[in-house]
């Protein structure tokens, strides 16, 4: 009788072999890891800022002396949080979206989501519906075109397999940047402004952009992580769904709304930032984590390819207005991780 | 906890599916549904799970209407075994078998440990796979482990639709034991669909045989399982005899009619 074979955990110790399938479970040892990885991230994107190191290690002291710490408190620290915020928000978006899509190539970028936020914010600075410095007004008008763009694959979806959902996602995404391209064309003097929503930048940000978009963002994290419960459970079907007390309409009504808000505040801040929302979910899933471990690993992420989007910038001698824009480095090295994972699944 | 029908009509078009049933299950009964493909099995199990709605009658769980209960509530009372469980990446057990206690503790719930999960996965014998990937698992693990998720459920009812689908033979009667074993220790009302009626006969200890839309035949498996059952629901020339070891009777079958 099976009960009588049956073995507990101390019946197999460590074998060699038996574990090689199992998802270590996150240790102190592995927060501790993650926590000095994410500091010298951090750390290593505020160094290659161009300012001296003297001037970064002198805002330690909780106050702004001279004027190389004064280029990086409100330069360089609001470059690393908006890096950070965004590609945190990124991470989760595309884990709630892969969860409740059941597709591991749902990704804001694929679903009209974050499309749709990016001609929100364009379309509300052609129209002049708000002045281009507004962080509410980006924030507002991301998350109008979100909702929209998220709304458009919704109807081409309705009453189908969530599953195609993707498809029809990338649809929509076409759609939308049709349209936004239809806009750039009829006024093609605003193009080199809105180059870095399109492509995806983390410069220029400054304090009062980072003042409503953190809020939202970090709101936006703690909602998606108090859902956990509800993506685990929507994750395998709607049956399975159904059969342990969830709506399953319901609670994927619930999940997009999370995920369109946070596509939006990221959008807000950083435009069309590609392939952190699709790649660090996988990772976080390896990782054998969920909304939290799909934050961090989006922020550093972000940071990550911020600090050699900034290398980069340093090597061409920094004399293109924009730089290297970060969405550039993340289109990179996103489309090389995947196709990595791709193949070792 | 006991489950009741009662004159249930239902259809997924203009074609009826479900046309009269009538059934009442006591509590602590472990029933097997028999009949052929599309007679509508798994759409009774699905309609008195509440994924379905009738278009006519009435189903009771435990006395209490279906329609009146909640999912949650629902989902309290009674656990579903599916057909099958549509693979997620990286999922591992210990994490499929904590959402049994979604029902009883929402979605905050489900970010702390649980007891009951503990006892789920000793119970079914696959607490040493616990921080296993599902998708790694053998075919019987897996159920083991499906098994260990409606045990976390801490229901009074368990529907299971073919829970021996695509295992073999030794391990389907793994599955069966343990949901014999289950039902004993636990208490729970069962109800399975089995297209084995060796199985049915053997671990069930009433058959129920859908055909022409309504209750054909129900009752203790000696009674149920005849040549007439195989001829007239099953279209097939057959013989039945007795199981000396076990008492119950077992089929051999000819030919199709």
């Amino acid at each position: 009788m099976t009960l009588a074979r049956r073995r507990t955990p101390a019946d197999v110790p460590d074998e060699p072999g038996t574990h090689t399938t199992a998802v270590p479970r996150a240790g102190s040892g592995r927060v501790a890891a993650v926590a000095i990885l994410f500091l010298v991230v951090a750390a290593t994107h505020l160094a290659v800022s161009g300012q001296p190191l003297g001037a970064i290690a002198g805002l330690l002291d909780g106050t702004v002396n001279g004027q190389a710490e004064k280029i990086v408190w409100e330069l360089g620290v609001p470059r690393l949080l908006t890096a950070l915020l965004t590609g945190a928000a990124m991470g989760v978006s595309g884990f709630v979206l892969q969860a409740t899509l059941r597709n591991p190539l749902a990704a804001p970028e694929f679903s009209g989501v974050n499309p749709g936020a990016v001609l929100g914010i364009l379309g509300g600075l052609t129209l002049g519906l708000f002045p281009a410095d507004s962080a509410a007004g980006a924030l507002l008008a991301a998350l109008a075109g979100g909702a929209l763009g998220g709304g458009i694959t919704w109807l081409l979806s309705a009453h189908r397999d969530p599953a195609n959902l993707v498809v029809h996602g990338l649809l929509g995404s076409a759609l939308l940047a049709g349209l936004t391209t239809m806009l750039l064309a009829y006024q093609p003097s605003r193009f080199g402004n809105a180059l870095r929503w399109l492509i995806g930048s983390v410069d220029g940000r400054v304090w009062e952009h980072l003042a409503v978009a953190s809020w939202w963002i970090a709101g936006g994290i703690a909602v998606a992580w108090a859902c956990s419960g509800m993506l685990a459970v929507l994750s395998p079907s709607d049956d399975h769904a159904a059969s342990l007390g969830l709506h399953p309409g319901l609670g994927r009504a619930v999940a997009l709304t999370v995920a369109i808000a946070l596509t939006a505040g990221a959008a807000s801040l950083s435009g069309a930032i590609a392939f952190v929302g699709l790649v660090t979910p996988h990772v976080a899933r390896r990782l054998g984590g969920g909304v939290l471990t799909a934050a961090v690993a989006g922020a550093i992420a972000l940071a990550g390819a911020d600090t050699l989007a900034q290398l980069a910038g340093h090597l061409l001698n920094g004399t293109h207005r924009l730089g290297v824009p970060t969405g550039v480095i993340t289109a990179l090295a996103g489309s090389a991780i995947l196709i990595r994972l791709g193949r070792s699944q | 906890m006991s489950v009741m029908v009662q004159d249930l009509h239902f259809s997924y078009g203009p074609r009826p599916l479900l046309a009269g049933v009538d059934l009442t299950i006591e509590p602590g009964e472990f029933v097997a549904l028999v009949g052929v493909n599309g007679c509508g099995k798994s759409t009774l199990l699905r309609l008195i799970a509440g994924l379905l709605k009738p278009s006519s009658g009435r189903i009771l769980l435990g006395g209490a209407e279906l329609g009146t209960l909640s999912r949650r509530q629902v989902a309290q009372r009674l656990a579903v075994l599916h057909q099958s469980l549509p693979p997620v990446p990286a999922l591992t057990v210990r994490q499929l078998v904590r959402q049994g206690r979604y029902p009883h503790r929402g979605p905050l719930g489900l970010l702390w440990e649980s007891d009951t999960m503990e006892q789920a996965l000793e119970l079914t014998g696959v607490a040493h796979l616990a921080d296993r990937v599902l998708d790694t698992l053998s075919g019987g693990e897996r159920q083991r482990v499906r098994l260990a998720l409606a045990v976390a459920q801490d229901t009074g009812i368990l529907l299971l639709d073919e829970p021996t689908a695509h295992l073999d033979i030794r391990h389907q009667l793994e599955v069966l034991e343990l949901v014999r074993t289950l039902r004993a220790t636990r208490g729970l009302t069962v109800v399975t669909v089995l297209h084995d009626l060796d199985h049915a006969a053997r671990f069930a200890e009433r058959i129920v045989a859908l055909h022409g839309r309504r209750v054909w035949a129900d009752g203790k498996p000696k009674d149920v399982i005849t040549p007439e059952l195989l001829a007239e629901v099953f279209g097939v020339a057959g013989r039945v005899v007795t199981d000396e070891l076990h008492g119950t009777p077992r089929c051999l079958l000819d030919t199709p009619l």
